[in-house]
C-alpha cells in the first residue's frame, strides 16, 4: 500500500511533464487546425492540404527523408561494423558523437562556406580541371549536410546492437562454413536489425520536418512539411495551415513508429 | 598408422602480444576417440580448440588436419564443428534453421535439409522441437540444439568448449553420458575442453592435462589418475594426499620417518621425491594395525563416504575418504596398501616418464 | 552522483552570480528614473555625435539599445521588461503592433519639424494621418549585381534577370510580398494587386524565372553577394547598402517598370515612460540640419526633402537611392491586402518555390 503510494507519488513529475509538454501541444495544435486565416472554424485547411501543391510537398519530404535515411545508413552500417573491432572502441565512438554537440546553425554556416563556390571542394575541381561547380544550393548540398548531422544517431544505435553481439556468434557462423559475407547477411544484420529499425526512426523522423537547412543549405529549392510549418507560423502568420500540416506530420510520425516499432520477441 | 591420425600438432606456440599461451606443444589426435583437454582456466586448452577450429593462427609450429598442414585454412573450409560454452545459437532463428544453417550454406536441397535436421535432432532427443524458438528452450535444450548444429555437417572432429559449464549438477551427469554415448555412435572424434576433472576422468578416451600453455600429462583416465607425473597433475585430478619423502632403493620408500613398500622403481637412491596417496586408498584401522598413526582433526560426512582429516607425528595432513566412522580427538591407525603409493620424482618430465615406466614393463615382461 | 550534485551546485552559483552582476549593472546605469530618455534602435542606425549633442541640449539622458530584427523588436516591448520611450519599427510592423495596442498616439503639435517631411511620404497606407509614426528612412526593393562577375550585363529592368545567360546566378529574398511583386512589376500591374487574372500570370512569368534562381534565402544574401557566392540578388536597398559598403564592385538598380517603397520609422512604444522627451528627441530628429548630418552617416535615404539641401549633392543625385520623380511615381508601398490575399500571395509564392524546371 504505501509502496504503491511511493510509486503513484514518482509518477506525478511524468504526468506532468506528458500532460504539459506532450498531451496538451498536440491537443493545441489539433484545435489550431480547425481555424481559418481569419479566424474562423472551418476544415478548408484539411481540404487545401489534400490540393497538389501539399501532396507533392508531402512526397518531396518523404523522398528527401528516405534519401537521408538511406545513405545514413549505408554510412552508419560500415562505421558502426569498423569501430566494434577497433581496440579504442569508446573514444573513437565520442569522437564521431563531438560534433553533434555543435550548434545546428554553426554547423550550417561552415557549410555555406565549405561548399561555396572557393571553398575546398570546388578549389579541388578547379585544380583537377574540371572547373567550379554549384555545390551550394542543390539537393547534392541538402543530402549530404543532412546525412552528416544525422550520421551520429544512426551509428550509435547501431553500434549498440554490434557491440552486444557475442563473438562467439560469429565464429559459429563461419565454424559451420559461412563466409565473411554470408555471416554478415544472415546473422549479424538479421541480429542488429533492431538497430538499424530505431536508427532509422531516430533519422527519418526528424528529418521529414527539417526546415532551416532547406533554406541554408538548399536555399528553398527543398521545401519539406518542416519548412512550410516554420513558414506559416512565423512568416505568414497562418497558423491553422501551419496547425494542420503539423497534424498530418503527427500522424506521419505515428505510422512510422508503428511500422518500425521493434516488438519483442519470445516469452 | 599415419592414416588413423586427424589431427596433428607439431611445436606449435602461440603468444598474444607478449603473453606466451601455448608454448611448443606437439601431440597427435586418432580419429573416433574422445578427447579431454583438462586444465585451469588459462591454462592453453581454448587455444587449442580455437587453432584447431581455425579462429587463431599459430605464432610458430605447424598443425595438420588429416595429413594436410591448415595452418592458414580458414573456419568455414575445415571439417570441424564447434559447441560453444554459451552454445552461440543464432536467436533470431528457430530450432530447425539453427540446425540447417550449415547445410543451408552447403547449398543442400530442402528435402536432403529437412531429412538431416531431422535426424540430427532425433539424435540428441530434441524431436519435434523444430519450431521452437530459441528463446523458449531450457539451458539443456539449448546445449542440444548446438550438438546437433555441429554434428548435422558430418564434421571429422566435434570440438566442444566447456560445453556442460552452464548446466546444474544433475543435468550435467546426464549429458557426460548423452555426449559419451553420441560419440560412440558417430564414431568420429570428439575434443572435448573443461576445466572439470570429474567430468574428464567419466568421459574421455584420453585426457591431456594442461598448464601454463604445456602439456603436463597425457593418457587414460586410468593412468593420470593412478601415475600422476607431478604435483599439479595428481592435484588437479582428484584429491591426494602429497607428502615429501626419499627414494631409499627400488621399492622401498621412506616418509613421515618410516620405511615402507612400494612398487616405483627406476629411481636413484636417495633421491627426494614426493609421495601421493589418494584419500580414498587409505583405511582407517585400529592403532596396532596402521602403517601411520594419526590424530583426527575433522569428519565431514558428505553422503557416500566420510572425509576424514588427520595430522601425523610429523605434522602432515591426510586426508582420508571412508565408509568407516571416527570421531574427532580419537587417535586412529591409517593403513595402505604398497600399491597405494605413487613416488613422483620432481621435475620429470613426461617422456623421462613415459620412459622409466616403459623400462620397468619391459623389466617385468622379461621376467 | 557526487559529481553530478557538484555539477548542479556549481551551475547554480555562476548563475547566481551572472544574475546579481546583471541587476546591479542596470541599477548603476540608472535605467528607471530621472529624466533619461531610452531609445530602441537598429544596430549602427544614428549618428551618435548627434545623441550626445541632443543630451547636451536639453539636459536629457539617453540609454542606447539595439534590436536586429523587428519580431525581436516587438516581443521585448511586449515583454515590457525596460521602459523604451522610443523604437524604429519598419512600416508593416506598424500595422502589427498598432493592433497589438502597443502604440501612444504622437502629438503632432509638440512636432513642429514634421513639416520638412516629403509629402510624398506622409499620410500612408501604414499609418494614415501619421497617427502613430514618423518616417524615419525609407529604401526601394530592387537588383543588387556584382558587374565584376557579369561584364556586359546591364541591369534596368526586372525583365533583365530572365535573361537565359543568368542560369543559376540569381537569389531572391525569402518574402512572398517581395517576389510576387517584382512578378506584377515586371508584367507592369501594380504590387498591390490581387485580381486573381493577374496574379496568375504573374506566377507563370515567375516559374520562368526558376532555371536562373541559385537560392531563396533570408539574411544571408548579404553574406553570399559579399563573398561574390552569387552575381545577382534582389534585394531590399538596405541591405544593398551594406554590402555595397563590404564589396565596392557591387552595384544596385532600382528598376524601371516601379518597384516597392518601404520605410522604418519612430514610434513611441506603450513601454514610454518620458513621452515629453520622446516627442523632443523626434523633433530634434526632424531638424533638416540634424536629419542632414544623421543621413550623411546612416547613408539610407532620408524622408527629410529640407535635409536635402544641407547634404553632399552626390549623395543626393545618387538615382540607385533617391530615383528620379519619374521613377519615384512607380514606387509603391505594400498596402494591407487582408488576410485572405495575403494568404493567396503566400501560397503562390510556396508553390513558386516548389516549382523545378
Amino acid at each position: 500500500m504505501n509502496n504503491r503510494k511511493m510509486r503513484n507519488l514518482f509518477m506525478i513529475p511524468y504526468a506532468l511533464w506528458i500532460i504539459l509538454f506532450v498531451v496538451t501541444p498536440i491537443i493545441l495544435v489539433a484545435y489550431y487546425s480547425f481555424f481559418d486565416i481569419e479566424g474562423y472554424f472551418s476544415f478548408a485547411n484539411y481540404k487545401k492540404f489534400f490540393t497538389p501543391v501539399y501532396l507533392k510537398m508531402t512526397l518531396s519530404s518523404f523522398w528527401y527523408a528516405f534519401l537521408i535515411t538511406f545513405f545514413s545508413l549505408i554510412i552508419a552500417y560500415p562505421t558502426a561494423l569498423f569501430l566494434t573491432r577497433t581496440k579504442h572502441k569508446q573514444l573513437w565512438l565520442l569522437l564521431i558523437i563531438v560534433p553533434s554537440w555543435i550548434n545546428l546553425l554553426l554547423k550550417a554556416y561552415a557549410f555555406i562556406g565549405i561548399f561555396g563556390k572557393y571553398g575546398p571542394p570546388n578549389q579541388f575541381l578547379e585544380w583537377l580541371g574540371i572547373g567550379t561547380k554549384q555545390i551550394l544550393f542543390t539537393d547534392f548540398s541538402f543530402i549530404f549536410v543532412s546525412v552528416y548531422i544525422f550520421i551520429p544517431f544512426m551509428i550509435l544505435p547501431i553500434f549498440n546492437a554490434l557491440n552486444e553481439l557475442p563473438s562467439s556468434i560469429m565464429d559459429a557462423a563461419t565454424d559451420l562454413g559461412a563466409s565473411k559475407w554470408t555471416t554478415f547477411k544472415r546473422v549479424i544484420f538479421p541480429l542488429t536489425i533492431d538497430g538499424v529499425k530505431t536508427g532509422c526512426q531516430i533519422v527519418f523522423i526528424p528529418a521529414l520536418s527539417l526546415f532551416m537547412l532547406t533554406r541554408l543549405i538548399a536555399g528553398n529549392r527543398v521545401i519539406t512539411l518542416g519548412t512550410a510549418i516554420e513558414q506559416h507560423f512565423l512568416v505568414t502568420q497562418d497558423w491553422g495551415m501551419g496547425a494542420t500540416i503539423a497534424v498530418f506530420l503527427i500522424i506521419f510520425m505515428f505510422i512510422i513508429m508503428i511500422l518500425t516499432g521493434t516488438r519483442k520477441r519470445g516469452v | 598408422m599415419e592414416n588413423n591420425i586427424i589431427i596433428k600438432f607439431q611445436h606449435v606456440t602461440k603468444t598474444y602480444h607478449d603473453d606466451l599461451v601455448l608454448d611448443d606443444v606437439s601431440f597427435e589426435l586418432e580419429r573416433g576417440k574422445f578427447y579431454t583437454l583438462l586444465g585451469p582456466s588459462g591454462c592453453g586448452k581454448t587455444t587449442i580448440l580455437r587453432l584447431i577450429a581455425g579462429f587463431t593462427e599459430a605464432t610458430k609450429g605447424e598443425i595438420f588436419f588429416d595429413g594436410k598442414k591448415v595452418n592458414t585454412i580458414p573456419p568455414n573450409k575445415r571439417k570441424v564443428n564447434t559447441v560453444f560454452q554459451d552454445y552461440a545459437l543464432f536467436p533470431h532463428l528457430n530450432v530447425f534453421e539453427n540446425v540447417a544453417f550449415g547445410l543451408r550454406i552447403k547449398k543442400f536441397k530442402q528435402k536432403i535439409i529437412e531429412e538431416k535436421v531431422k535426424e540430427a535432432l532425433s539424435f540428441v532427443n530434441l524431436s519435434g522441437y523444430e519450431d521452437r524458438d530459441i528463446k523458449q528452450m531450457s539451458g539443456g535444450q539449448k546445449q542440444r540444439v548446438a550438438i546437433a548444429r555441429a554434428i548435422v555437417n558430418e564434421p571429422d572432429v566435434i570440438l566442444l568448449d566447456e560445453p556442460l559449464s552452464a548446466l546444474d549438477l544433475k543435468l550435467r551427469t546426464q549429458m557426460q553420458y548423452e555426449l559419451r554415448e553420441l560419440q560412440r555412435r558417430l564414431g568420429i572424434t570428439f575434443v572435448f575442453v573443461t576445466h572439470d576433472q570429474e567430468e574428464a576422468l567419466a568421459m574421455s578416451d584420453e585426457i591431456f592435462v594442461i598448464n601454463e600453455g604445456k602439456i603436463q600429462q597425457r593418457g587414460t583416465p586410468l593412468d593420470i589418475y593412478d601415475e600422476p607425473i607431478n604435483r599439479f597433475v595428481a592435484d588437479f585430478i582428484g584429491e591426494s594426499n602429497i607428502i615429501k619423502g626419499k627414494m631409499i632403493e627400488d621399492f622401498l620408500v621412506e616418509f613421515v620417518g618410516k620405511q615402507f613398500e612400494c612398487v616405483d622403481q627406476g629411481i636413484r637412491a636417495n633421491e627426494s621425491v614426493e609421495i601421493v596417496i589418494r584419500p580414498e586408498d587409505i583405511e582407517i584401522t585400529t592403532l596396532e594395525k596402521g602403517k601411520i598413526h594419526g590424530h583426527v582433526q575433522s569428519v565431514l560426512f558428505r553422503g557416500v563416504h566420510y572425509e576424514i582429516v588427520c595430522q601425523d607425528i610429523t605434522g602432515n595432513e591426510w586426508l582420508i575418504h571412508t565408509t568407516k566412522k571416527a570421531f574427532v580427538g580419537e587417535e586412529i591407525g591409517l593403513f595402505f596398501t604398497p600399491e597405494s603409493i605413487h613416488v613422483m620424482r620432481l621435475g620429470e618430465t613426461e617422456e623421462e616418464f613415459d620412459l622409466r615406466l616403459q623400462s620397468y614393463s619391459e623389466d617385468q615382461t622379461n621376467e | 552522483m557526487k559529481k553530478l550534485i557538484r555539477f548542479f551546485l556549481v551551475s547554480a552559483l555562476v548563475s547566481g552570480i551572472i544574475l546579481y552582476a546583471i541587476s546591479s549593472l542596470n541599477q548603476s546605469e540608472g535605467y528607471s528614473s530621472g529624466n533619461t530618455l531610452t531609445i530602441f534602435n537598429w544596430g549602427d542606425y544614428i549618428d551618435m555625435d548627434l545623441v550626445k549633442q541632443f543630451e547636451k541640449e536639453t539636459g536629457i539622458k539617453i540609454v542606447y539599445e539595439t534590436f536586429d530584427s523587428n519580431e525581436a523588436m516587438m516581443t521585448k516591448i511586449e515583454q515590457g521588461g525596460t521602459s523604451y520611450d522610443i523604437a524604429v519599427p519598419s512600416e508593416y510592423m506598424i500595422d502589427k503592433m498598432r493592433q497589438e495596442d502597443l502604440l501612444i498616439p504622437l502629438n503632432h503639435n509638440k512636432l513642429p519639424n514634421l513639416k520638412y517631411i516629403d509629402d510624398r511620404f506622409m499620410d500612408l497606407p501604414f499609418d494614415p494621418n501619421n497617427k502613430y509614426s514618423v518616417p524615419y528612412f525609407w529604401g526601394t526593393v530592387g537588383i543588387t549585381y556584382n558587374p565584376t562577375l557579369l561584364p556586359n550585363k546591364e541591369f534596368n529592368s526586372w525583365h533583365d534577370l530572365w535573361d537565359p545567360d543568368l542560369k543559376n546566378e540569381i537569389i531572391l529574398i525569402d518574402g512572398a510580398r517581395e517576389i510576387i511583386g517584382m512578378g506584377l512589376n515586371s508584367l507592369g500591374y501594380s504590387l498591390n494587386d490581387t485580381d486573381p487574372k493577374h496574379l496568375a500570370e504573374a506566377y507563370n512569368k515567375l516559374k520562368k524565372l526558376t532555371p536562373n534562381i541559385k537560392a531563396i534565402v533570408g539574411d544571408e544574401n548579404k553574406l553570399l553577394m559579399q563573398n561574390n557566392e552569387a552575381a545577382v540578388a534582389v534585394l531590399w536597398s538596405g541591405d544593398a547598402l551594406d554590402i555595397m559598403w563590404e564589396n565596392e564592385d557591387i552595384d544596385y538598380v532600382i528598376p524601371e517598370e516601379g518597384s516597392n517603397l518601404w520605410f522604418d520609422n519612430i514610434v513611441i512604444p506603450k513601454t514610454a515612460k518620458n513621452v515629453e522627451a520622446a516627442h523632443q528627441f523626434i523633433n530634434f530628429l526632424l531638424d533638416p540640419k540634424i536629419a542632414a548630418q544623421n543621413t550623411e552617416y546612416v547613408a539610407y535615404s532620408t524622408p527629410n526633402k529640407e535635409a536635402l539641401k544641407y547634404m553632399d549633392p552626390e549623395m543626393v543625385q545618387d538615382e540607385r537611392f533617391y530615383p528620379s520623380p519619374e521613377l519615384t511615381d512607380k514606387l509603391e508601398v505594400y498596402e494591407n491586402l487582408g488576410k485572405k490575399n495575403l494568404s493567396i500571395y503566400n501560397d503562390l509564392f510556396l508553390e513558386f518555390k516548389m516549382y523545378r524546371k
